[in-house]
């Protein structure tokens, strides 16, 4: 499993498919009070970086993946500097 | 054979190739229309020629295919691979076919059987259902688009163009198993992304997270082409738009179409030569150069028997028979120029075919290919290059899985590129694969024995690649039918060599392997040194020559059982030419010898010479007849007074 609740965040790792989503939407809308955590994730299904988008938890690290790190990451924390 | 025969051979060859470029390209680009129109042209040129002969196999076939395409042109079939792929079939059964009925004069039974499965195959295609547009339409500027390009950071124009994507993902894709930020990831390229939600979610509760909401909007480098290989399964989902570097209007641009319109508009003043007459031309030409040379003794004579006025005529027309000639030799020397596409296009198929029995996705992309070189040279590059392209197919480039897993497009590129460099040409076969890894090569040419691993130790990581050129090595584990022919890259340096060309490579491991190839442009006239020992002459070319140099008798230090001296604080190798060349030893009383410091062997020998004649530019001939393969012989040349000068070749001498 590579969507994980941990204490202090919504911690994601490695490649994280489409399957993952509903269990990352059901943390997402429970706990909005906790950050997401990309620092370990390799790479993002479509379905995440969308719930993403709505859901702006605050995003901590980037993910692996030079394409996510360079082009979507930055675009998914407007809040963060 | 008849001549009309000859002449539907040589014509059905040439057809068949257009044709092929024809079928490839729009196989990148379906909507091209030109060259849908000029692939239906070739196909019907080819069966209007072969109604002359009595090969019906071959008629009905292109009869068949000729229907398809002109089907295709008037949009009742689609231009898709159901289509390419037997047409593509049909002229390679073609091309196969040409040279047994250039010798026979008739199709083999065997040939006649294949004609069948074709037709087969051309019928199916026929009878498929009429489907939709094709693949991806041709749209003008819209407004999206311009938007886009003014919202991007880094608006530096790309020699390929840039390209607009909108990709506006179904909502049940994912259920299809895509996901459009992965196919965004293998866009090559990319310059500019953006994405958004395409409708406001009114409540979270009401989020679906396996509904696709989203539109995406790229830009990327071009050319099109390669931007639609990503997209190719998604047509109805996306929109690429070329936008214009200057005036905001559309520009479907086909890059093949610049050089590509120039050669056709040369073809109609084309005549066919002998290739032997122009070569014939150009000994003549050549000789003439030398023979003006004998005027210049006669106005010396002329002046030394007291007839000034003689003398300044005989130099005035030697000087204007000096400007004719040379105009002459130049003339000649440019009819025997051909672009290097004659062995370039060669390429496309191979390339394709190549690629889908290795199951790799390479897209080979071809520059310049309008530079001009000698026909004998351009002719000469197909071998080296092949091997180079093979070898970049088979060992360079990664397959598409392995590129995916470290980041990269999983469609690899190969470039050939040709690009003129002053009176030389250099061409790059480059690949964006694996790269080479100097430590593995050391490690593979010290376990071959090629040096020891001190030495190995000592190399930098440049000079350690340079070790793939030596005889006998071959880092591949296992030896494929496809480059591992026992012909290493070494081969290949040699022929590089023999062309008077270079060879040379870097590479960066994880980014790509680039070879380049410098080559003279034509065998045109060389700059010899005319040296003297004891009574014999002979000339060396200067381009080997990398200076002169006096040295003083006592300077000359015994090294083992050679000799050598000190030339700005290195030790270079002194040789004699009269030894070199089993002549007479010259007398050891002079006092200071004349030495030639050449390039040999990778480093510098000084050669020892009586005298230093002068310097003649000639048209160097290879040695022929009995004299053929002479070690040490570059060649003959006749010199301004009839006489004939001998070539060395000073690598072979001195090593």
């Amino acid at each position: 499993m590579s969507v994980i609740a941990e204490t202090h965040a919504v911690v994601l790792t490695g490649d994280c498919g489409v399957d993952e989503a509903e269990s990352f939407v059901t943390l997402l809308e429970s706990r909005p009070d906790l950050p997401v955590d990309l620092t370990r994730a390799v790479s993002l299904h479509t379905a995440l970086i969308q719930a993403i988008m709505l859901f702006q938890p605050t995003i901590v690290g980037a993910p692996g993946s030079d394409f996510l790190a360079r082009w979507v990451a930055p675009s998914l924390n407007p809040r963060a500097s | 054979m008849d001549e009309l025969m000859a002449q539907f051979c040589i014509e059905a060859r040439e057809l068949v190739q257009q044709s092929t470029e024809d079928l490839l390209a729009l196989e990148r680009e379906p909507g091209d229309r030109r060259r849908l129109e000029s692939a239906f042209r070739s196909i019907h040129t080819l069966k209007g020629s072969v109604g002359l002969f009595d090969f019906q196999a071959l008629h009905q076939v292109l009869h068949l295919a000729e229907d398809l395409l002109a089907g295709a042109r008037d949009g009742s079939i689609d231009v898709d691979l159901g289509l390419i792929d037997p047409l593509l079939a049909v002229i390679d059964w073609i091309d196969g076919i040409i040279d047994p009925i250039a010798q026979t004069g008739q199709l083999s039974e065997k040939q006649v059987i294949a004609a069948g499965s074709l037709l087969d195959a051309l019928q199916k295609v026929a009878a498929a259902p009429i489907t939709a547009e094709p693949l991806f339409a041709a749209e003008a500027m819209p407004q999206w688009a311009s938007d886009l390009q003014a919202r991007m950071r880094d608006p530096a124009p790309c020699a390929d163009g840039l390209v607009a994507i909108a990709y506006t993902p179904h909502p049940e894709c994912f259920f299809n198993g895509d996901d459009p930020f992965a196919t965004m990831a293998q866009v090559p390229g990319l310059r500019h992304l953006e994405f958004a939600l395409k409708e406001p979610v009114a409540s979270r509760a009401d989020f679906d997270p396996y509904r696709c909401n989203l539109v995406l909007q790229a830009i990327a480098e071009g050319p099109l082409a390669r931007i639609q290989a990503v997209f190719r399964l998604l047509p109805d989902q996306v929109r690429l738009v070329e936008l214009a570097v200057q005036a905001p209007i559309a520009a479907v641009t086909d890059p093949a179409e610049g050089p590509q319109a120039a050669s056709t508009d040369r073809n109609a003043v084309l005549m066919r030569v002998e290739a032997a007459r122009i070569d014939s031309l150009v000994e003549i030409a050549g000789e003439l150069v030398a023979a003006k040379n004998g005027l210049l003794p006669l106005a010396g004579l002329a002046r030394d028997g007291g007839d000034d006025a003689l003398a300044r005529q005989i130099l005035a027309s030697q000087s204007e028979i000096e400007r004719l000639v040379n105009a002459l030799y130049g003339a000649v020397t440019q009819a025997r120029m051909v672009p290097v596409d004659q062995t370039f296009r060669r390429f496309a198929r191979l390339v394709r075919e190549t690629a889908a029995r290795l199951g790799k996705a390479i897209d080979l992309v071809v520059e310049g290919e309008a530079t001009e070189a000698d026909r004998n040279i351009v002719e000469a590059l197909f071998e080296p290059l092949l091997h180079l392209v093979r070898n970049a197919m088979d060992h360079g480039v990664e397959t598409a899985a392995e590129r995916l897993a470290c980041s990269k497009p999983p469609l690899a590129r190969l470039l050939l590129r040709a690009r003129q460099r002053g009176d030389r040409m250099e061409v790059e076969v480059s690949d964006d694969g694996r790269g080479m890894d100097p430590i593995r090569v050391r490690d593979a040419a010290v376990a071959k024995g090629l040096l020891t691993s001190d030495q190995a130790e000592a190399m930098t990581d440049v000079e350690s690649l340079q070790l793939v050129f030596s005889p006998g090595f071959s880092t591949a584990k296992v030896v494929s039918d496809l480059s591992g022919r026992g012909v290493g890259l070494d081969a290949v340096k040699t022929a590089v060599q023999k062309l008077g060309g270079a060879l040379e490579l870097t590479s960066r491991l994880g980014v790509g392997t680039t070879f380049v190839l410098r080559l003279p442009v034509s065998f045109s006239m060389s700059q010899l040194m005319v040296v003297e020992v004891g009574v014999e002459r002979y000339g060396v070319p200067l381009e080997d020559i990398v200076e002169t140099h006096r040295l003083a008798a006592a300077d000359i230090r015994p090294i083992r059982a050679g000799q050598a001296f000190v030339l700005r604080q290195q030790t270079v190798p002194l040789l004699f030419l009269s030894d070199l060349l089993r002549l007479e030893p010259p007398g050891m009383d002079v006092a200071d010898l004349k030495v030639l410091i050449v390039r040999a062997g990778g480093g510098r020998v000084g050669i020892a010479v009586d005298a230093i004649a002068d310097r003649a530019e000639t048209l160097t001939r290879p040695l022929g007849g009995l004299l053929q393969g002479m070690h040490g012989i570059l060649g003959t040349t006749l010199l301004g007074d009839g006489k004939v000068l001998l070539v060395l070749n000073m690598e072979e001498l001195v090593g």
